[in-house]
């Protein structure tokens, strides 16, 4: 067997037996107090509502579930030395965080599938009907969140648990601010201009992944932008993914 | 065939200081090591004698800064190196999610043991390590010994050829460390290589084919275990009677004369000290006291470390 599969699936036992499908239940929970709040207004304030609740939610759980998922990922195969275990077989470093990087997504699939079902069954239950776009801006979110499990699995082998969970913050709120640093870069001028240039190529692009305000309005946007959307996931995956075995592979596992 | 094999091996950790230069802490300083196929190897320190340090550079957690090694003739940096290898850790190692079967058959799965070889490789691991009827409960309740215990059965999951033990006696009550002793005895057989760091020198001294002193990074001696047994006794007998009344066996067995009836006399083995407690009841001598002799590694090992801090204070 694939010790990145066979990695993948122990990462998936972990996540499932540290109850983080608790955190779906929150979802839930919070869910069904945005419908009794939005049953108050007319039809369409509740559609636009329990959408608007929905997707926010969907994104905020999403992000806690990458966050407390990965990020101890790293540090408990070393606490636990089930990595000097594993490194002392057969397996390089790269299989390694590959094997912890697909275990990670496996256990966000399953928890981000859970959560759309209940989103759609709420959705469906107070007869807002379920469209393409809604699916399309989910497909997207969950790019996103491929991302930032990435982000996290690097920063946990770069980090402490304290300054990754700093770092993943950070990169969620910036990268979700590239859109105004781009508007900044045409409003300045010189070094700045070009510190902030830097800044804007260097910094993974969240807001491309954001169509929640075009599926709440209805807005039509192409589809090639999805093939762009999910090259570029992919590419930033692969790119960070591969930061990370070299950063794995230069450390001491003391 | 050399299994193991390091030349000059080095190894430092680097310390990046704000306001000053690197500086350079070796651990490991010209390491040179031949370990034959089927040897069992020993590797005696003190506690930051660089043991460990030694096992996590062949292991490659750690990365070599001079020199270079070989495991079964691979370079240690090479994941291949380690495919016939097993490594039973100093720490108990345990995933706090599984069990004990369930724990190996992870292990076994990256190992590339699979089907029905993997579940009988994992009944009669459990079965010797007598960890059969702790079956499903959660390896957080597993006592440390009983995690040493799972871990030996890691180790020799996937039958390696090469068996790395730090301190494989750690933490275990008599009866585990008789067993790690007979599991020892029974790979030897099969003519593994085993390389075990230990600070136990009884432990040492009953299963090593060779014993290596490790003292501040550096091989001090390498000495054979027979070698050491020949040359030191391990018993001490004060006796009181008359020389004459001995066998002259025993008579070139006296060491020194305390006075003219009492007198000792070294054992080299427990059946010459048996046959001297056997003849003692009918002749005319009487045994006062019998003491094991101090551990001759244990002492060998003492000299080393006060050679190594007479040289450090004259330095």
């Amino acid at each position: 067997m694939n010790p990145i599969w066979v990695l993948a699936k122990n990462t998936l036992r972990k996540s499932l037996q540290a109850r983080s499908l608790f955190l779906v239940l929150f979802f839930a929970l919070a869910l069904v107090f945005f419908m009794i709040i939005a049953c108050k207004g007319d039809e369409s304030f509740r559609q636009k509502m329990v959408l608007d609740a929905g997707m926010t939610l969907l994104k905020v759980f999403g992000v806690f579930l990458v966050i407390f998922n990965t990020l101890p990922l790293f540090p408990g195969e070393r606490d636990h030395h089930t990595l000097h275990a594993i490194l002392s077989m057969n397996v390089s470093r790269s299989q390694v965080v590959y094997g912890l990087f697909s275990g990670a997504i496996l256990a966000l699939i399953l928890n981000f599938v859970l959560m759309v079902a209940i989103f759609f069954l709420t959705s469906a239950g107070i007869g807002l009907p379920l469209s393409f776009s809604m699916f399309r801006s989910l497909v997207f979110l969950f790019e996103e969140l491929c991302v930032l499990t990435a982000f996290s699995v690097f920063f946990s082998i770069g980090t402490s648990f304290l300054v990754a969970l700093m770092l993943c913050f950070f990169i969620l709120i910036v990268g979700n601010m590239t859109y105004s640093l781009h508007l900044i870069i045409h409003e300045t001028q010189g070094v700045v201009a070009k510190g902030i240039a830097i800044a804007y190529y260097l910094l993974p692009n969240f807001s491309l992944f954001d169509l929640k305000d075009a599926a709440i309005n209805s807005q039509t946007i192409p589809y090639s932008y999805d093939f762009a959307a999910i090259l570029y996931s992919v590419s930033l995956c692969v790119v960070i993914l591969c930061l990370a075995s070299w950063l794995l592979e230069r450390q001491e596992i003391s | 065939m050399n299994v193991i094999q390091t030349n000059n091996l080095g190894f430092g950790y680097q310390t990046n200081h704000w306001f000053s230069s690197k500086k350079d802490h070796d651990i490991l300083k010209g390491i040179s090591l031949e370990i034959k196929e089927g040897e069992v190897f020993v590797l005696l320190g003190h506690n930051g004698a660089g043991k460990t340090t030694l096992f996590r550079v062949l292991l490659n957690f750690l990365p070599i800064t001079s020199g270079e090694a070989f495991v079964l003739g691979i370079p240690v940096f090479k994941p291949e190196a380690r495919a016939n290898v097993g490594y039973l850790s100093e720490h108990p190692i345990f995933y706090p999610h599984l069990d004990g079967p369930s724990f190996l058959e992870l292990f076994a799965d990256l190992g590339g043991i699979t089907g029905d070889v993997k579940k009988g490789r994992i009944a009669t691991l459990l079965e010797k390590t007598g960890l059969i009827s702790h079956g499903n409960k959660p390896l957080t309740s597993y006592s440390k010994g009983m995690l040493q215990r799972l871990n030996l059965c890691r180790c020799l999951l996937a039958n390696p050829k090469v068996v790395f033990l730090d301190e494989p006696i750690l933490g275990l009550d008599p009866l585990g460390q008789q067993l790690v002793r007979e599991i020892i005895t029974e790979m030897r057989s099969e003519g593994k290589t085993i390389f075990i760091n230990t600070h136990a020198t009884a432990f040492a001294r009953e299963i090593a084919d060779r014993i290596a002193f490790i003292m501040a990074g550096a091989l001090s001696g390498i000495i054979n275990r027979s070698e050491v047994v020949a040359v030191e006794p391990p018993f001490i007998a004060l006796v009181q009677g008359h020389p004459q009344s001995f066998s002259e066996r025993f008579s070139s067995l006296i060491q020194n004369m305390v006075d003219e009836n009492t007198f000792s006399i070294l054992l080299p083995d427990e059946k010459t000290r048996n046959e001297l407690l056997v003849q003692s009841v009918h002749a005319e001598f009487q045994v006062i006291s019998l003491t094991g002799a101090s551990d001759p590694i244990e002492r060998r090992f003492n000299l080393l470390a006060a050679e190594l801090d007479a040289k450090e204070k004259a330095q």
